[in-house]
């Protein structure tokens, strides 16, 4: 028999109660580009960003009247109410999309609205180059809004309480507290994105207009490239992405703010605190610089090999920023899908499946395993050799640097193998989807199955207006699981189960 | 906000800018060596 306590209508009202606080806010951020529509005078998209945001408004009224509760906050219900708010929001954002009539069906319009706040950046539209500017506005604010992290943007302005939202923080896949305080770590990420965001706008629009943008138009690019790099997103205003602006100085700018975005938080304080020492010992940034030094220096033999390019401009320009797009799990491009197919041979796509799947840091806006995990994972690995290499006497003790010294303990290697493993079932669910279909070889199914699976969104070209739902379908998944790191989904499912099975309360 | 904290507030926004522009930097030079190195050695 169970011997889990089955939860009662208190603990049902209180995850709705909150959920309603994100609907909130996800109500209330589609009034910016329902504004932005009026003043353009785009009246069709103005009719959907109304019609979306009295949706979400008047879900968190009715879930405010009548499941307001006192009853606090457990760990499981932070999870749960983690795990669903990140498929409600996505239902609620996708309102908007699939009123604007630019996606297939409404699997596609939930596709978007999940790409954009899992910052995937894989798109699904019709005709990017002709959408209203304020349905582009809005897709690139879901990311920010997404990266950020949407449970902390939404609770740390609604909610009072800072044990409460601490709970839900931590779930949000957020496992590291930057400052003691909830409510000053949530002050600190916004001032570093504030400030980051003046900086880097202003730079993305002297560098647009240089290239021959209206003062205009490089407000409107350089505001949502900000947002979709920084958030390491990968949404963009062109189909073809970074390619359209054909600027060195763009892609630089745009490469700054990726590392900014997979930079973790914990690193950014100790960068604002003068500390880089700090930011050189850390055990993720050593692992990401290996890793990504190793997976540089596989793509660039590869593309020297194949002869795609041979100057060291054109491999900056097109091999290192997408390394650092993949690395950073933004997704930006500056080639053609079927680029990578067809011009880059086997082994620098592979780099880049490679540096997709470690993916950025830890308690960043970045996606996939995270470095942290990987090198834990390693750092595991090495103790259990030296365990068995060394006589059977010795004590074998195995630190890392990570805001301090730490003593490497077997739970916490076990949790960063299991997350480990689990993106991996998550990548292999991705590839066996697509070739289930039978059109596509596995290049291309290990490449966008592990770019969705870790919320990355370079494409290979699968992801298109016309793919499958099936696959879209099994793609969605993977970007949910991806961005909640699996732990708050099975904590969801165990406790959907609890409710048919679980001890009664007496 | 009085002048030493206003001065503070800038000082640490500077420097964690100042920081990143760096480490950008360096992951350039970096990378330029190693793209330099596979234009020159790989056959």
């Amino acid at each position: 028999m169970s011997t889990v306590l089955r939860p009662d209508v208190g603990d049902l009202k209180l995850i709705g109660y909150y959920l309603g606080k994100v609907l909130l806010g996800l109500g209330l951020l589609q009034l910016i580009p329902l504004v932005v529509a009026l003043a353009l005078a785009e009246w069709n998209s103005a009719t959907a960003f109304a019609i979306g945001a009295a949706l979400a408004i008047i879900a968190w009224a009715l879930s405010d009247a009548l499941l307001a509760t006192r009853r606090g906050l457990s760990w499981a219900h932070g999870m749960v109410i983690v795990a669903l708010a990140w498929l409600i929001g996505p239902l609620f954002a996708a309102v908007p999309m699939l009123l604007s009539g630019r996606f297939t069906d409404p699997l596609h319009a939930l596709f978007e609205a999940m790409s954009a706040l899992t910052t995937t950046g894989m798109s699904v539209i019709h005709d990017l180059d002709h959408t209203p500017l304020s349905e582009d506005l809005f897709r690139h604010l879901l990311q920010i809004a997404g990266g950020l992290g949407i449970i902390i943007v939404v609770l740390s302005v609604f909610a009072a309480g800072g044990a409460r939202i601490t709970t839900l923080y931590v779930s949000e896949a957020r496992d590291e507290r930057v400052l003691p305080n909830i409510i000053r770590t949530a002050r600190f990420i916004f001032t570093v994105a504030s400030t980051l965001f003046v900086v880097g706008t202003t730079a993305l629009v002297i560098a647009l207009i240089a290239t021959g943008f209206t003062p205009g138009r490089a407000v409107y690019h350089g505001v949502n490239l900000f947002f979709s790099s920084f958030a390491t997103g990968g949404f963009s205003v062109m189909q073809s992405s970074i390619i359209y602006y054909h600027a060195a100085s763009v892609e630089l700018i745009v490469g700054l703010l990726m590392l900014a975005g997979a930079l973790s938080f914990g690193l950014h304080l100790a960068l604002w605190r003068g500390d880089a020492r700090e930011v050189l010992r850390h055990l993720e940034t050593r692992t990401l610089l290996a890793t990504s030094t190793l997976f540089f220096g596989l793509m660039t033999v590869g593309l020297v090999r194949v002869g795609t390019y041979d100057s060291v401009e054109a491999l900056l320009r097109k091999g290192l920023f997408t390394l650092l797009s993949a690395a950073s799990s933004t997704g930006h491009q500056v080639n053609v899908g079927d680029t990578y197919l067809s011009e880059w041979g086997l082994l620098a796509p592979a780099a880049v499946v490679g540096a997709m799947a470690i993916g950025g840091m830890a308690s960043s806006t970045a996606g996939g395993i995270k470095a942290m995990r990987l090198g834990l994972t390693v750092k595991s690995l090495i103790h259990d050799l030296r365990r068995i290499l060394l006589p059977e006497s010795a004590l074998v003790v195995t630190a890392y640097h990570a805001g301090k010294r730490r003593v490497l303990r077997d739970e916490t290697a076990r949790a960063a193998t299991t997350v480990l493993l689990l993106f991996v079932a998550s990548y292999l669910l991705g590839v066996v989807t697509a070739l289930l279909y039978g059109e596509l070889d596995l290049t291309q199914a290990i490449f966008e199955a592990v770019s969705v699976g870790s919320n990355i969104g370079i494409s290979i070209g699968v992801v298109n207006p016309g793919m499958p739902d099936g696959l879209a379908a099994v793609y969605i998944l993977q970007m949910w699981l991806g961005r909640l790191e699996f732990i708050a989904v099975f904590v969801l499912l165990g406790y959907l189960l609890t409710l048919g099975r679980g001890r009664v309360r007496t | 906000m009085s002048a030493r904290r206003q001065e503070g507030f800038w000082r640490d926004r500077a420097r964690g800018v100042g920081y990143l522009l760096l480490l950008g930097a360096a992951l350039l030079v970096g990378a330029t060596v190693l793209a330099w190195l596979a234009v020159v050695l790989v056959p």
